[in-house]
């Protein structure tokens, strides 16, 4: 039991056998909601309801199979196994926990999440959903950097209290270029190992500008690369604003199999009766990561 | 092709699910997961399915809501009813 270690993160308390440096850790005072351990996990499901792409999934399980990473069992909201591949790096065995094994989790524990970034604002949290690669981390970097703190980089875990949508911070990681950090002046983060070799990302670990609390969602920009003219940030209503929060769900693809599609539609019925949401049009070329942050920090402190 | 005429029978598929945001009316199937947006018009002949209905029952609700003639209104009614079939939201009979 001596490497059982206890993290927090999207307000759950974890046990851990496979070691997270990038999570926080707490002490061990109260019974943990999920167990995560590296155990022998089968190549398929006995009885699926969905197969997927490099997954099936059912009421109570879901199994991710990568060839090169790991397979991952999640069951049941409290379970997480993990078999690494042969020679698999260990941060890539990581960020697949933390991506789909997590996105898997949440689903099971009925919690919603969105694929996206948040900070917390004078207001409350602040949501930015973009597909991988439009910049969203480097956004976020430049608010951090203007005294914003982050609730998490990548998955939004959204926790519905007193009919307030609130924003679960996960983990003080963001994942950047190199030139996206180079200006930083001795802000005591470590960089971590590049994650993908064709892909020249680090994990910045910034942990001094990590939101602690669960923080009520003000507002969510969904960012689209669209060719406009110019940077416009529109607010969404009616269809297009539900179509903009189906399509920024973070792993959707285990809901059918899950049987939650109805839990789903009516999940996103109930955001966006709460929390207004904007288009921010992205123009091409793309504004410098401090005109986009100028422009969305007026529109949030509005 | 299935033959469609004034007697045949519309029903629901119970599988749909409907929700409203802001006054967009949207569906979903929850066995393929596909979404739908309602327009007013449509949303009316949803709602008026609430119990199976033949084609000839539908016409004579919705031109006592709308200003059609009773011939469009049916042409109109079975194109629309043929689509609905054709994406499961509906069964005929």
């Amino acid at each position: 039991m001596s490497n059982l270690i206890t993290y927090l993160a999207y307000d759950l308390v974890i046990e851990s056998l496979i070691p997270c440096p990038e999570l926080l850790t707490i002490e061990r005072t109260i019974d943990s909601q999920v167990k995560i351990e590296f155990a022998s996990v089968p190549d398929v499901l006995q009885f699926p309801r969905f197969v997927g792409y490099k997954f099936e999934a059912s009421r109570k399980e879901i199994l991710i199979n990568t060839k090169f990473i790991a397979k991952i069992l999640v069951t049941n909201g409290n379970r997480i196994a993990v078999e690494p591949r042969m020679q698999a790096n260990e941060g890539m065995i990581r960020l697949l926990l933390f991506g789909w094994g997590i996105g898997a989790l949440l689903h099971q524990r009925n919690i919603l999440p969105l694929h996206g970034s948040g900070i917390t604002t004078q207001n409350g949290a602040v949501i930015f959903c973009a597909p991988s690669g439009t910049g969203k981390s480097t956004i976020v970097s430049r608010f951090l950097k203007r005294g914003y703190k982050l609730i998490d980089d990548n998955i939004i875990a959204l926790k519905v209290q007193d009919k307030t949508h609130m924003a679960t911070p996960g983990y003080p990681q963001l994942k950047l270029r190199r030139d996206a950090f180079k200006d930083w002046e001795k802000e005591p983060f470590s960089l971590n190992a590049p994650i993908m070799f064709n892909d020249p990302k680090f994990m910045v670990n910034v942990r001094p500008f990590f939101e602690n609390c669960a923080q009520p969602v003000r507002k969510i920009y969904v960012m689209t690369r669209n060719n406009a003219t110019s940077l416009k940030i529109v607010p969404l209503h009616g269809a297009s604003l539900f179509h903009a929060l189906e399509m920024n769900t973070f792993c959707k693809q285990y809901l059918q199999g899950m049987g939650k599609l109805g839990w789903h539609f009516n999940e996103l019925q109930k955001l966006a009766k709460n929390v207004p949401v904007y288009e921010v049009n992205l123009p091409n070329p793309m504004p410098s990561p401090d005109t986009l942050a100028d422009a969305l920090e007026k529109n949030f402190l509005e | 092709m299935k033959e469609i005429n004034n007697q045949s029978l519309v029903a629901r598929n119970d599988d749909m699910i409907t929700g409203i945001v802001d006054h967009d009316i949207m569906m979903m199937s929850i066995e393929t997961g596909m979404y739908y947006q309602l327009n007013p018009t449509a949303h009316q002949i949803w709602m008026l399915l609430e119990e199976p209905r033949t084609i000839d029952s539908l016409c004579k609700l919705l031109s006592g809501q709308f200003k059609v003639v009773a011939e469009v209104c049916q042409k109109d009614l079975i194109n629309f009813i043929i689509e609905l079939e054709a994406r499961k939201i509906v069964f005929i009979r």
